[in-house]
């Protein structure tokens, strides 16, 4: 047996045979890429297939020979050797060149698995269901542990005191992911204590979100039947369980904004109604008390009273109309017979008498001639201011 | 959800509705005055809801089936 010094010598060892190997010192594999952390002299991530992945490294330089940048999900083919890192005994892959070998085989089953949901119309947009205006209460399936749950109650505390949360304790990623989320979407579902769900995990590797790329779990969404926001990794990452929800947000603080209502926003909603119900109310009272007032202006109202004033009027009118008529007739009368009694007088004899002529009447006749009297007759005669009575006593005719 | 009757996006939309209908004016006074009665008390109601809810925050104990209180 024999003894080592210390660890580092027994890195060291290790590291040695691996050296020694003939495959593994100089090899070539093809995998995908994930985890990529990048640092001044070169970058850490892991290269994973189907089944296994293994820790890899790159140095800058040798990364800036590429003609394409490192990227999650990218396949690749890389040439290399395996290493144990001394101070730390971890195994990984230090690699010498790398090209690209297609679309990554975790992007390529997301993909199809994408297209085939697609098609039976598990996206489709007239199939979400609308989310509750004020939930009364939300469930949300993510990690008890970690800052996922902790963000959300924060933002809901943020928004409104008013929430009430349930939360369904679930892996968020690994192999049983998929099957606890269901169970979670399954236990709202049927014990009816929640009128939303909240699917929450932060960012990650496509690996790590991997779980929610399980057609199991789509189906489960698509058939939950209560509005279910999938606020999984940050907002490049794209999951299945992203497109088959009914909404979608970038990270779960967006979720809980999305689900919860700003609690003045609500009140300051409510105060508006209210100002406009008063408002509406206020306005049909006034128009219709404008339409009464118009109304009770119009003297068409007073019917009889009004028509009696009418037929007033008009009977005024035609007594003065009358009146007028007959005032002239009178006084067109009168001037008539003040003419006449003119011409009368120029006629009359009364002129001639004040002038000293005389008349005589003889037997009720005015006397013209000296035939109409006989001697000793009784004769009238009229001068300007009486009458004179005599008797004939001698008649002369002109010769 | 809706064990006491009254729902909150229902209530606000009965009150849209009848904001609109009053808004338009159209609407016989006597109608209008039971709009607008209505419209109060479908108010007093959404507000209520906003404040109904007493913040609890639980998590769910698998094995027992128990709600328990969540501190994180």
């Amino acid at each position: 047996m024999y003894e080592f010094r210390d660890i580092l010598e027994l890195n060291q060892r290790a590291c040695t045979v691996l050296f020694a190997d003939e495959q593994l010192s100089s090899l070539k594999v093809k995998g995908e890429l994930s985890g990529i952390k990048n640092y001044s002299y070169g970058s850490f991530f892991n290269m994973k297939d189907g089944t296994s992945q293994i820790s890899c490294f790159m140095y800058k330089n040798r990364i800036d020979l590429l003609n394409f940048r490192l990227e999650e999900g990218l396949s690749v083919n890389v040439t290399g050797f395996v290493s144990i890192y001394p101070e730390r005994g971890s195994y990984r892959l230090e690699i010498d060149t790398m090209s690209r070998a297609g679309v990554g085989d975790l992007a390529e089953q997301m993909r199809r698995l994408y297209e085939r949901l697609r098609s039976e119309g598990l996206f489709a947009p007239e199939h979400k269901k609308k989310l509750p205006l004020l939930p009364r209460r939300i469930g949300v399936i993510s990690s008890s542990q970690g800052a996922v749950i902790h963000d959300i109650i924060n933002t809901l505390s943020r928004r409104n005191p008013h929430f009430d949360l349930l939360l369904y304790p679930s892996a968020v990623q690994g192999e049983s992911c998929a099957r606890e989320v269901c169970e979670g979407l399954n236990y709202f579902m049927s014990s009816s204590k929640v009128d939303v769900i909240i699917i929450a995990r932060g960012g990650g590797s496509i690996e790590d979100l991997w779980g929610f790329n399980d057609e199991t779990l789509a189906r489960t969404i698509y058939n939950c039947s209560i509005p279910v926001i999938s606020a999984v990794g940050h907002e490049t990452d794209y999951t299945i369980c992203d497109y088959v929800s009914d909404m979608r947000t970038p990270t779960p603080t967006a979720a809980a904004e999305l689900v919860m209502p700003s609690y003045e926003e609500l009140k300051g909603r409510n105060r508006n109604l209210r100002d406009v119900l008063d408002f509406s109310i206020k306005s049909i009272i006034d128009r219709k008390r404008n339409q009464l007032k118009y109304l009770s202006e119009n003297k068409a109202l007073y019917t009889p009273m009004y028509n009696i004033e009418i037929q007033k009027n008009r009977l005024n009118l035609l007594k003065e109309r009358f009146n007028s008529i007959t005032d002239k007739r009178l006084t067109d009368e009168k001037n008539r017979i003040g003419s006449l009694r003119k011409s009368l007088a120029l006629l009359g004899p009364s002129n001639t008498l004040d002038r000293g002529y005389s008349y005589i009447i003889s037997d009720g006749r005015t006397v013209r001639n000296v035939s109409q009297v006989r001697v000793g007759d009784e004769i009238r005669i009229f001068v300007s201011d009486g009458v004179i009575e005599a008797r004939v006593e001698n008649i002369k005719e002109n010769e | 959800m809706e064990e006491n009757g009254f729902n909150y996006e229902q209530g606000i939309a009965e009150l849209e509705e009848i904001v609109s209908r009053l808004s338009a004016g159209n609407v016989p006074l006597d109608d209008s005055l039971k709009l607008y009665s209505r419209g109060l008390e479908l108010l007093n109601l959404c507000d209520g809801k906003l404040t109904e809810v007493e913040k609890k925050i639980s998590v769910l104990n698998k094995k027992t089936g128990e709600e328990e209180s969540f501190e994180g």
